[in-house]
């Protein structure tokens, strides 16, 4: 009987607050209920390490954390890029220059100051206020104030109307100053390799605020069950408004709000209060960033220019140092990606052909440039090929640029191959326009 | 096993796997999103292992790194099923018993980082100061909220979990 305690007659516990005792037992409650999950799949420590290895070799090497800052919002667009206002100049604004980005160790700076508290309460009358009129409300079970430990104020709701009822959680939060706003994943399209079934559209609204708009599945890695849409406002003071809606937890229903409602959820001015009284994290230092790094926009602006003319690109997505798209050339859409990172370490191990079954060759150019061309199985078991080229100069600058025949390495084959020639692959890696 | 990976590596994620997993379940109260979590946490940690293995405790860090994955994953991932008739969704193979339910349950009414700290206080065991420094809050906001998280949870389960909540 998992109820049985067999430590309510013990005598340490007689003279303990209700609180206390609570507390006391809790490690063990928590224990029994983790124990009752049913143990993960098998293989679980190495299906980790093959999404390390592809952490390791998509995103920036060496460098623990994300440090793309603003711009790499503004470069990463799922689906569409719209401009309501006139038109940012996406990138240059908010984005350092290599030399800028780094080692750059910004000085925290202090955050406005925090108007009166709000309290839980107070959260939920205000998201009620931006919902449409008509619906009815049960109370949230989920919802803080700005209270005493001085978290981001949030609400939720079961919002209901005669066509069904979804549950509406808002949040509101502050930039950890001096820390990488995708660190903290915040805002932002998701890449498409993660979630191949979202629908993410980014707005720039006139005043510099950044809207996205994403409709999701509660499993995002399906595109079956529970709908979960939601909307997140990055506004230029740091300020962020998200709110979330799901549909009914059986069968595919559409939740209640449509991603225009969402959005207007988030841009209502009724929060005001709300986020004047949203405190502003204790800051965090950046990490170092590897110094040359190109940033996000100047990634993605060099990468899209050395694709291929007649395609079209989607789901762009980027970082400093990385960029990726979904390239179609009118025989299937395919994922290209490219790193350049500006001192590769460890490049003995990478230069090898030692590891691959399928293709593999490694040549050195007359610059003194060496270059492997591999073509392998992904990495995840499906049946989407791989090609990639990894290219270093002499200086230790690294540019790895990759492909596959699908839109993600997930997912299955959309073509034979993909859309580029191995010699198409080394020339982007090898252009001149990365630099060094 | 790739001989990139290095031996350490391979044995602190197969020392540490289970109990990273266990941990993950009551964060996410879903086996399908701890499995996620656990690879997200541990495939973060591959990427910065010859880093870590040098400076850092790799367990106290991958603790760290598996509870500010889950804060921020939260707009990524929900934590849990969001039924509007709170009727949960089949959440992973096996038949859930009145225990996991009634408990994680609990735990799903809380806020993210209420539950955070409690997870990291209650099972994890974490001091208060490690707890600040994994969730980024000061030492004073730590001990209130874990205090505050604790009343909510008990009184949550007042009705369901009658031993835990008895006065």
């Amino acid at each position: 009987m998992p109820f049985d305690d067999p430590a309510v007659g013990d005598t340490a516990a007689v003279d303990a607050t209700p609180d206390e005792l609570f507390a006391q037992r809790l490690p063990d409650r928590l224990g029994a209920a983790a124990e009752d999950f049913p143990p993960p799949g098998p293989h679980l420590d190495q299906r980790s390490l093959v999404r390390g290895k592809r952490m390791r070799r998509t995103r920036r090497l060496q460098i623990i954390g994300s440090t793309a800052a603003m711009a790499a919002v503004v470069a990463m667009v799922g689906g569409m890029l719209l401009h309501r206002g006139p038109s940012l100049p996406v990138g240059a604004a908010a984005t350092p220059s290599p030399s800028q980005s780094a080692h750059t160790v910004p000085v925290p700076v202090a955050g406005p100051t925090v108007g009166p508290p709000v309290s839980a309460a107070d959260m939920l009358a205000t998201l009620e206020r931006t919902l449409p009129p008509g619906g009815s409300y049960s109370k949230s079970f989920l919802g803080d104030g700005t209270g005493s430990a001085g978290g981001a104020p949030s609400a939720a709701i079961v919002y209901s109307t005669p066509h069904g009822s979804s549950e509406i959680d808002v949040t509101i939060s502050r930039d950890t100053p001096g820390f990488p706003v995708d660190s903290e994943d915040k805002g932002g399209c998701i890449g498409i390799e993660e979630r191949p079934y979202d629908v993410c559209t980014t707005t720039i609204e006139p005043d510099g605020s950044v809207l996205h708009s994403t409709t999701s599945f509660t499993h995002p890695d399906s595109d079956t069950g529970q709908k979960r849409w939601y909307a997140d406002l990055m506004r230029p003071d740091g300020v962020q408004l998200f709110v979330e809606e799901f549909g009914a937890s059986a069968g595919s229903a559409d939740p209640l709000l449509s991603l225009n409602q969402l959005a207007a959820v988030v841009q209502s001015p009724v929060w005001a209060k709300a986020v004047a009284a949203t405190p502003t994290p204790p800051a965090e230092a950046l990490l170092p960033v590897q110094p040359g790094t190109l940033p996000a926009s100047q990634m993605a602006h060099i990468f899209q220019s050395l694709l291929p003319a007649g395609g079209t690109v989607g789901n762009a997505n980027g970082q400093d140092g990385f960029a990726e798209v979904v390239f179609d050339d009118g025989h299937g859409k395919a994922m290209i990606q490219v790193n350049a990172q500006p001192k590769a370490v460890d490049t003995a191990a990478l230069f090898t052909c030692a590891q691959t079954t399928t293709y593999c060759r490694i040549s050195t150019l007359p610059d003194g440039t060496r270059v492997m061309a591999v073509q392998t199985p992904n990495e995840k078991g499906g049946r989407a090929s791989v090609w990639r080229v990894d290219t270093l100069r002499p200086d230790g600058y690294r540019v790895v640029a990759l492909e596959c025949n699908s839109y993600s390495e997930a997912t299955p084959p959309t073509r034979p191959q993909p859309p580029l020639t191995f010699a198409q692959l080394q020339a982007l890696a090898t252009s001149p326009l990365w630099g060094h | 096993m790739s001989p990139e990976a290095p031996a350490d590596y391979l044995e602190f994620a197969a020392a540490r796997s289970g109990h990273l997993f266990r941990t993950a379940c009551l964060l996410t109260g879903d086996w399908h999103l701890a499995e996620d979590l656990v690879q997200e946490t541990l495939g973060k940690m591959y990427r910065s292992w010859r880093r870590l293995s040098r400076v850092d405790s790799p367990v106290a860090y991958a603790h760290t790194v598996m509870v500010r994955t889950y804060l921020s994953q939260r707009r990524r991932r929900s934590s849990t099923e969001r039924p509007s008739e709170r009727l949960p969704e089949q959440s992973g193979p096996g038949e859930d018993t009145a225990l996991r339910l009634t408990l994680i349950d609990g735990l799903a009414q809380l806020s993210t980082r209420d539950r955070a700290v409690l997870i990291l206080r209650y099972w994890e065991d974490r001091s208060v100061e490690e707890t600040a420094h994994a969730l980024r809050l000061s030492p004073g906001a730590v001990r209130s909220q874990s205090m505050r998280a604790l009343q909510r949870l008990r009184t949550l389960l007042g009705e369901g979990f009658p031993d835990l909540a008895a006065r």
